[in-house]
């Protein structure tokens, strides 16, 4: 719709797809591994953007005249016989809308006035955006841009994003700047603060329900505790008391590169204090009562290190990408159940390849990457780990899961990529085709449609498989 | 898996029209920014893949910097004027001039998306051969300006090069 439309529009499009079909006869959902730690490729699923800019006064060279255009993208995690989703329009989103103008009332600024964005790039072999700003965020932006600086202010409400079902304002405010030396280095940082007001009589709004407790909460006991303290008395649950909430972000970035066969390195790090979540709501003998979490959920942090290197190695005939990650989330309210709001992760890629000729390449990648739960055991590493929960040991009221706190994940990929606009790692279109192979030290670490009960009456068995085997073929193509 | 690519790697192209002759051809490559500032010459991969797709027609390319004597192609940003400025540097020879328009798209999952407007015009027959086409690039990083964005659209734009010379080297030129 949104392609008919711009046509009949004239206006400029772009987009990106990604589309593959990686028959699985291992019982996974032709998927490797679980998530983009492992490296991208053979890690994610089909993807469908589509941006269209319309230009209403278009930027005319070596002028200050003013130019505005209106810029909307729709995109979505599905396409038809690729997934579940089928390519339905109910799993696309109109993502971004915005307008932008120019070469009004301050010289080199564009304004935008819609949803934001601000970002430093991407770790590419992991598809992650470490250094993402204000994408949460509908309202205004300024942008001063020189060949060499580069300052970024943006404010406005994320409350719609940050708390699409129990909508509040979230005041919300952004600055960044980079500057960039000599064409050889260049330093950004920045910073996002979000203030979520006190407004006596909202429900939406920042409260906390006092006497809760963690175990409670995520046992789902609350109100059933409540009421063994207190027989009889459940309408008389404390009430939310009115609070106010904040949180915030602060990224920083380090680039340099351009000497020989060092195109580019890229060292991207945040850290984010999470905002607290709102209600949630707990039934007990009929009697349905919102629980206000913010009081638990005001701890969580996020410290994020990304750094990535390309390296020419042999001009037009081979490429090397070098990367890694560390990531440490921490939830001080938390310390007696596994979460992903609680773990430490970290990863190397190494992908490299090669150009037999301008268009057919051979490409081959492997990564290695450790997740480790702060609060006891997570990942099942046996087909009978259903009875093992504390300590490796059955409890039937414990809050581990499983037999290890630990998950080791190593993955090779390989085979032949073509490229028909010529050499590069990032070059696209690409079609491929490629086998990768993945071992963890978790049971049946890929997404997966087994049946893990140990019941006598399980009629399709269990399975123990650490090693798993995928070929795909793919395409990827941003146009 | 190896014979796979073998046959792959071992298709070649069409080649092109050869009919040159050894004769000269003018060339010059200009950078419009879509910001005030002035033109500039398009950067150096990009001039390699304009003068090799002309080369590879054996006509003998001649590249004019549009700096110093050339001074109208920067005062100019019209494909006329810059015509005109340039007649006296031809002296009638034939002439292509490539004129490249950058300008910033959007950050477009993960890559950053440029449109390079481009208008290639060969002044070689009676009547000028004019031809205008936009380019989608891609660039991975934020550095990244435009004439990267014009180096990046240099294979699409050798190609256009290619086929209005064969164009007019098929039709006797």
């Amino acid at each position: 719709m949104i392609l008919l439309v711009s046509l009949a529009l004239a206006a400029d499009v772009g987009g990106y797809v990604r589309v593959m079909t990686r028959p699985d006869l291992e019982g996974g959902d032709g998927r490797l591994g679980y998530w983009n730690l492992y490296g991208r490729l053979l890690n994610e699923g089909p993807y469908a953007a589509l941006e269209l800019r319309q230009d209403i006064l278009d930027q005319k060279p070596g002028t200050l005249q003013p130019w505005t255009d209106v810029h909307a993208k729709i995109e979505g995690g599905t396409v038809a016989n690729a997934d579940a989703g089928g390519g339905s329009l109910a799993w696309m989103k109109l993502s971004q809308v915005y307008v932008q103008a120019g070469n009004i009332g301050l010289r080199d600024v564009t304004w935008r006035l819609g949803t934001l964005e601000q970002n430093y790039g991407d770790l590419g072999l992991y598809d992650m955006k470490p250094t993402l700003l204000l994408a949460d965020t509908l309202g205004a932006q300024g942008r001063y841009r020189s060949d060499r600086l580069e300052i970024t202010a943006g404010l406005g409400d994320a409350g719609w994003s940050m708390k699409p079902d129990q909508y509040n304002t979230i005041f919300t405010g952004a600055l960044s700047a980079r500057v960039n030396l000599a064409d050889h280095f260049e330093v950004g940082v920045g910073a996002q603060g979000y203030l979520e007001p006190m407004v006596l009589g909202n429900q939406n709004a920042p409260h906390t329900t006092p006497g809760l407790t963690y175990e409670d909460w995520v046992r789902g006991q609350v109100v059933e505790s409540w009421v063994q303290d207190h027989p009889g008395q459940l309408s008389e649950f404390p009430n939310p008391e009115p609070t106010g909430a904040e949180s915030g972000k602060a990224v920083a970035y380090l680039g340099g590169g351009g000497f020989g066969p060092w195109r580019w390195s890229t060292v991207y790090a945040s850290y984010a204090q999470l905002h607290p979540r709102g209600f949630v709501e707990e039934t007990y003998e009929g009697e349905t009562v919102a629980l206000y979490v913010g009081g638990l959920t005001d701890e969580r942090t996020q410290l994020f290190v990304g750094t990535e290197t390309q390296l020419a190695l042999v001009p037009d005939r081979w490429d090397l990408v070098l990367a890694g990650l560390y990531g440490d989330n921490r939830d001080a309210d938390n310390d007696i159940t596994p979460s992903d709001d609680d773990r430490t992760f970290m990863s190397a890629v190494v992908r490299t390849q090669v150009y037999v000729s301008p268009v057919v390449h051979l490409l081959v990648e492997s990564s290695l990457a450790e997740e480790v739960s702060h609060n006891g055991n997570t990942y099942r590493n046996h087909k009978d780990s259903i009875f093992a929960s504390t300590d490796g040991a059955a409890d039937g009221d414990g809050l581990e899961v499983g037999d290890s706190d630990t998950r080791v994940t190593w993955q090779g990929k390989g085979g032949i990529v073509l490229n028909p606009l010529g050499p590069g790692i990032y070059t696209r279109p690409s079609l491929r085709l490629l086998y990768g192979v993945q071992y963890s030290t978790q049971n049946n670490a890929f997404g997966n449609s087994f049946v893990e009960t140990l019941d006598q009456y399980n009629d399709f068995g269990n399975v123990e498989r650490h090693w798993h085997n995928v070929v795909a073929l793919e395409t990827e193509a941003w146009f | 898996m190896v014979l796979i690519l073998l046959a792959l790697a071992c298709l070649k192209p069409t080649p092109p029209v050869e009919a040159g002759g050894g004769r000269p051809l003018l060339v010059v490559n200009v950078l419009d920014a879509a910001s005030d500032a002035p033109a500039v010459d398009a950067p150096e991969r990009f001039d390699g893949a304009v003068l090799d797709a002309v080369s590879r027609r054996k006509l003998v390319p001649v590249l004019l910097q549009s700096e110093g004597e050339l001074a109208g192609v920067q005062g100019s940003r019209e494909t006329g004027p810059r015509l005109l400025a340039l007649a006296p540097a031809a002296a009638g020879a034939p002439l292509l001039l490539v004129e490249t328009r950058p300008v910033y798209y959007s950050e477009l999952n993960g890559q950053y998306r440029w449109t390079v407007g481009v208008v290639l015009t060969l002044q070689g027959a009676a009547t000028p051969a004019t031809r205008s086409f936009d380019v989608p690039v891609f660039l991975q990083y934020h550095h990244q300006r435009e004439a990267d964005a014009v180096d990046a659209a240099a294979p699409v734009v050798a190609r256009k090069v290619g086929e209005v010379l064969d164009g007019w080297l098929g039709g006797g030129g």
